[in-house]
Parts: C-alpha cells; structure tokens; sequence
C-alpha cells in the first residue's frame, strides 16, 4: 500500500518556477564543473595519449549528454513529487523520487524560522523556509516571496507560543 | 560547598593576590575597560555594574600551553633536529626565537585571562593579540564538565568546561584551561546553584506520569544498585574533592575487567593490528616468509596462528582501553542532575541536567549477550561532552539486563521503562518484510564471496580465503537477526520502545514528549509490498534518527507516527516561550 493512501499527501505544490530554479543551479554546481572537467581531460588526452580532436571531444559529449537529459527530466518529477502542507498542529512535507519521505514536525517543537533567498531565488522572486527543530531543520523551498514570508510569520506566531522542549 | 567568590582568597599558594590585578585595582588594559570608567564598572557593556572578581587561570596553564605549542610544532623541531644542520647558528637562531616566542605567548595568554563569575553570568576573556570575552548567563548552563588531562593532573589542576544548548559541537562555551581542582569543583557547584536558583524548570521528569515522578529522591546514599558480581566496591577515588549526591552506581574492578573482555572494542583493535601488520610485513615478510617455509608448520596453520595471536593481543588493547575509560566510574544523582566520573588517565566528571536527557539505549554487545549483560547509553540535548562529542554518552559501561529497570528508575525516572515486557510483547515486523532484510545481505555476501574466491584462485599464496569467506557470509544470518529482533511498543507511561540490531541488539526508550520530529519513507520496492520505514528524532542528534523502523506495515508506520502528533489543543498556552526572561544570552566579542 502506498503510503499516501494511509495518509492524504499534503495539499499543496511548490512554485513551478522552481523547476527553473533547480535547472539553474544543476546547471551551475553540476554540468559547468563536470563540463570543465570532462574538457580538460580530453585536451590531455589529445595532447598525451594523440587523440583525435573528435575522440578527445568524446568526455565532453557524454557529460553533457547524460547531465543535461537529467536537467531535463529530474526537476519537473521532482516538483510533482514535492508537496507540503502546514496548519495549526504541524509542518507537514513530502518528497522524494526513488524514495518518497514524509517529515512531519510539530509546530511546538520548533525553535525559529528563517526565509533565505539566494541570487537565483531572487530573480524568480522565490524563497526558502527553514524551520529549524532542536534536533535539525526541515525547509520547503520554491515559495513566492510573499507566500514564504506570510508562512514564516504565521509558524513564528504559531510556535511561539507553546512550551518549550 | 562555601562559595570562595564573595571574598575572594588566593585559590593558590603561588598565585598572586587576586586584588592585585582586579577591575578594582590597576585592570589589564584590555580594550573594552577604559581607563577612566569608575573602579569595578565598565559602562559600555555592564550598565548594571554586573561585575565579579576576575581570577586568572591557575598559572599551570602557562606550562600547558607550552607543552601545546611545542606538540604542534613537533614534526619541523624533528626535521631540525635530524636534519643534520644542528650546528648551524641559523637554525640556533630560529630555535631560541620559537622558544621565546612560545614563552612570551604562553605568559601575556595567562596574564591575559582570567574568568569571573558576576551576578547574573560566567564571563570569559582570553586572547592575548586577539582578545575575546564570553559571557554564558547561569540559567543557560546546560552541563559542566570536569576533565583533568594527564598533563594537568600531573600539575594538579583541572579543565573545566561550560555548555550551553548553543554549543552542540565539539566546542564547549566555555572553557577555563586550567583551575585548581578544589576550586574548580567549588566553581562547579556555585554555577550549579545559581542556574537551580534562576531556573523554575521544575525538576527532573516533568515529563513523567506523576506516578513514576522521582521515587527516588529520598533513597539512602551509598547504596548502589550492585552491579553484576559486584562486591558494593568502595568508590575509586576521583581525586575531585566537592562529589557530592547519591551514589547510584559504580563498577568494580572486576566488572571492569568483565566490560573489557567483553566490549566490543576489539573490533577497531583488531583492525589497528591488521594495518599495523601490513605494515610489518613489508619490513619483516621475508624473514617470516623464510621461518614459515623452515618450520614444520604448514601455511594455513602459520596463517592461523598469526590470526589467533593477533586476536589476542586486540583482544589485550581492548581490555586496556576499557580500563582506561571506564575505570573509577560512578554514576551519582544530585538532585535533578545525573553526576558521571570515569577515566583512569584523562579524568572527567560530567553533570547531566535530568530534564536534558533525550533518550536512552540499552546496548547489549555481541560478546554480552549471551551472558545476559549489557551497557547503558543516553542521548541529551546540548551536551558536548567534550572531544568525543556525538551529543551521547555512557550512563553506566556494564549491569546485568535484570538491573537495568532498577538502575533506571533510581537514575532517570522518565525512562524507568519495563524492557522486557516491551521486549516480550512488543509488536514484530510483518513476514513479507523478512525478505527485505535478507534478500540485500545475501546479495551482498555473494558478490563478497565471488571476490573472495576469485582472489583465492588468482592469488596462489593465499590458500586461507576460505577464512575470508566465512567472514564475508556472515551478514546474510546476521540480517535476519535483524529482522527477527525488531520490535516495538508503547508503555503505560507513553513512551516509545524500540528494539533492533545493528551488530549489537539495543532497547531504545523515547518518551512522547521527547520526539522532536518524525519520518515515514517509502522506496519504490516497498510502496508495492505496503511496507515503510519510520524515523524518529530526538534533540541532539542532528546527524540520524534516533530510532528507525524498518519495513513496517505502512499503516503502524502511520500509527506511530499519529501518536505521535502534538495537537495543539493539547497544549497549555503560555504567554511566553520560555520560563525565563532572556536576561544575558550567550554572547561573545572578538577584536584587538
């Protein structure tokens, strides 16, 4: 049995644009380097071992053959596989492809709460909520500005004021 | 304990007349105090006058310093030396230089200095080109440590270390090098006693059926749960003056030597001795190689008999470990908090608020199984514990399972949990999940054993893989362990019981209220079977889930989980977050 049957999944979805999001930073923190890298290996190749320029130029269009079908694929699964939820009780999400995992934290187990937008996020007016836990933080990312700022506040009042651990 | 501080005494004979060096009298000019601000007041950051008197370090910690930053330069004082140019003035130049430099460092850090305990806070200043200054307010103090390293011990002094929950890594907030044993145990309990006088945390198992709340409190001292075979063994000597509290338990000499022979240390032991027997080989292979061939031995019985030998002698650095770690320990109860020494040579006490203990794990060993022993381990939120971090530590190294529940309930009430019932009566994993546990271990040892045999045929001199072999099948039986030990329930008193395996077989207790979140997981491979995996976390333990299930049902993964929940409902409202107002947080400054 599915897990989603003995539990609805969380109501709602993340921003689309995410998914250019992740397309974005794939793009920078993985093809750009394993590019570079594959490139450099084919010039040693060409220059030590006499490759062909066509065979030296093989690393390369491997690499970005396979990165780039993953920067095509993976982030519009991963956004369909994201949900996320929070009311008056917990801060509910759910993600994962292979492995689907499910937090669910408390709302009077959390200690504070940050909104964090990096340069991408910005430039697509997205945010990051973090909620941090004694025991480690959970965060939905892909929010609108707006929205994750109104989540923040609202967790904050929520789990302000209840007991402490 | 009489508190040293309101009139201060020279804690040491050659330690000069605090007076002298006080905010009061000529202060060392250290940035932040201006010179003209009126004696004892600094109005930059104590408005309120919040001043108490400054003690320096004890003046070993000048010695220990040296020692430290000789240690840290001890490869490039080898090279120089062996490097066969110790004749030459440059390098007696470069010598006397590091020399005067490490003296002169190590005497302006000392000068510079010095804690002071104030009204409402521990404050630290230490930085001789860089100053730093860190105050800690009482009701943040988390836990204090007590260590005494060989060095300092030989110099009679400790090493006293301040927590807060803000620490969480290796680093405590506060660290006072180094501090005359009795007074570090005087300044010990007067922190104590402030946090308890500032904290209205009501003690220890708040979180208890009011049924199960500390039944102990009022037991005699002295009389300690005996510990397996345990002749009530006279407490080893901690050489800490100011133990205070009841004594719980400690462990015998002979308990002591059970727990090394039986700790589970002589599996990093062995492997010490494997690398080092690698390494002796390429020096003495052809010696040992040529005394095989001249020996009435065969090869295999050579091989044999190396691996017996080593196994001893692992099993010997085992015994040793155990009985420097764990030698003297006692575990004590003072009021809401748990008090443990141990260590024969780097000696350490460690104070436990009760209220911070998050969970508790019964450990029996592959060795301690079978004769019904086991060790008892804690998880607490925001306990450093020191170098060994990892936010867990031992409650007591070696008991009888049937003292468990005793020991429990006179140490940490909230966890005094019935083990065996849970253990007995506990729910198991479905059948179909067996296949889950085995089926990746016998893949596993398949690919081992083709590796295996593959070398052995390939490799003509190694005619032992099939020792090799044995070894790389056993996850296959020991996966079904696994399978066949979890289990898991709730007592009467709400708290989660778990019982798994990874080599040993472990009893974790988490009460309700303890779980910080939950995790329910499901592969692809179990959403088909209607299986899950469930993950429960506890404060202070950031890296991993306390406790995890494996291949439950799906729904008891959401059972649990839903038991779990904390409907708001259910709480009291407070108007605000915590008990005590934020009087002094942690704070710190650096600057030059």
């Amino acid at each position: 049995m599915d897990a989603r049957q003995a539990r609805p999944a969380p109501a709602h979805s993340l921003d689309p644009k995410i998914i250019r999001l992740w397309r974005l930073n794939a793009l920078l923190w993985g093809v750009a380097p394993l590019a570079a890298m594959a490139a450099f290996a084919g010039f040693l190749l060409s220059r030590l071992a006499d490759w062909t320029p066509l065979q030296a130029a093989l690393p390369l269009i491997v690499v970005l053959v396979v990165t780039l079908t993953l920067v095509v694929l993976v982030p519009p699964a991963s956004y369909r596989s994201w949900r996320w939820n929070i009311d008056d009780d917990e801060v509910d999400t759910m993600s994962g492809l292979f492995t689907v995992t499910r937090r669910l934290v408390p709302m009077a187990r959390i200690q504070h709460v940050d909104t964090t937008r990096d340069v991408f996020e910005r430039s697509l007016q997205l945010a990051t909520v973090v909620i941090y836990t004694a025991a480690g933080s959970s965060s939905i990312p892909g929010l609108p500005v707006r929205r994750a700022e109104e989540i923040r506040d609202q967790i904050a009042t929520l789990a302000n004021t209840y007991e402490d651990v | 304990m009489s508190s040293p501080w309101q009139a201060p005494v020279p804690p040491h004979p050659d330690q000069p007349d605090p007076t002298a060096w006080s905010p009061n009298g000529h202060a060392p000019t250290d940035g932040h105090a201006p010179g003209g601000a009126p004696p004892g007041v600094d109005p930059e950051i104590h408005p309120d006058g919040d001043v108490g008197h400054r003690e320096r370090f004890h003046p070993a910690y000048m010695l220990i310093t040296m020692v430290r930053s000789v240690r840290g330069f001890i490869v490039p004082i080898a090279i120089a030396l062996f490097s066969g140019s110790r004749g030459e003035i440059v390098w007696l130049l470069i010598a006397g230089a590091f020399a005067a430099l490490t003296v002169i460092s190590a005497v302006a850090n000392w000068w510079m200095s010095s804690y002071e305990v104030t009204g409402r806070s521990l404050r630290l200043r230490t930085g001789w080109l860089s100053k730093q200054e860190r105050s800690v307010a009482f009701e943040r103090i988390q836990s204090i440590d007590l260590q005494e390293p060989p060095l300092a011990r030989l110099l009679g002094v400790a090493q006293l270390r301040v927590e807060t929950a803000a620490g969480g890594g290796a680093n405590a907030d506060i660290v006072i090098e180094a501090i005359a044993v009795a007074e570090a145990s005087a300044l010990r309990n007067q922190l104590l006693a402030e946090r308890a006088q500032r904290t209205s945390r009501p003690a220890p198992a708040n979180d208890a059926r009011p049924g199960t709340a500390p039944a102990s409190a009022g037991t005699v001292p002295g009389d300690a749960i005996p510990a397996p075979g345990a002749t009530g063994a006279a407490l080893a000597a901690t050489g800490t003056s100011g133990v205070s509290g009841e004594v719980i338990a400690t462990l015998s000499g002979r308990d002591l030597l059970i727990a090394g022979l039986t700790s589970s240390r002589i599996g990093p032991a062995a492997a010490i001795l494997a690398a080092f027997s690698q390494f002796g080989d390429d020096i003495v292979g052809d010696r040992v190689g040529r005394v095989v061939e001249s020996s009435a031995f065969s090869p295999v019985q050579a091989v044999l008999g190396v691996v017996i030998v080593g196994g001893l002698i692992a099993w010997a650095l085992s015994i040793l470990g155990t009985v420097i770690t764990f030698s003297g320990f006692a575990l004590r109860r003072e009021d809401d908090q748990l008090v443990i020494s141990t260590g024969l040579l780097d000696r350490r006490r460690t104070t436990i608020p009760l209220h911070r203990i998050q969970s508790i794990t019964v450990r029996e060993g592959l060795l301690r199984q079978p004769f019904g022993l086991a060790s008892i381990h804690f998880v607490s939120a925001g306990y450093g514990g020191g170098q060994q971090s990892n936010d867990s530590g031992v409650l007591f190294p070696l008991i009888r399972r049937a003292d468990v529940a005793a020991l429990l309930g006179r140490a940490v009430p909230a966890f005094a949990a019935d083990i065996e019932t849970a253990r007995h009566d506990g729910q198991r994993l479905p059948g179909r999940a067996r296949a889950r546990y085995v089926l990746p271990a016998i893949a596993s040892d398949i690919t081992g054993l083709t590796i295996a045999v593959a070398a052995g045929y390939l490799i003509p001199f190694t005619e032992w893989w099939w020792g090799l072999a044995v070894l790389l099948v056993s996850s296959t039986p020991w996966s079904w362990l696994t399978y066949r030990d979890t289990r898991w329930a709730w007592d009467a008193d709400d708290r989660l019981i778990v019982q798994g395996r990874s080599i040993a077989r472990s009893v974790t207790i988490i009460p309700r209220r303890r779980v910080q979140f939950r995790e329910i997981s499901q592969n692809w491979f179990q959403r088909r079977a209607g299986l899950a995996t469930i993950g429960v976390r506890v404060a202070g333990t950031t890296f991993g889930n306390s406790v995890t299930i494996a291949h439950l049902e799906v729904t008891d993964a959401t059972a649990i989980a839903d038991h779990l929940a904390i409907p708001t409902a259910s709480l009291r409202r407070r108007g605000r977050r915590r008990p005590v107002p934020a009087a002094e947080p942690v704070v710190a400054w650096s600057g030059d």
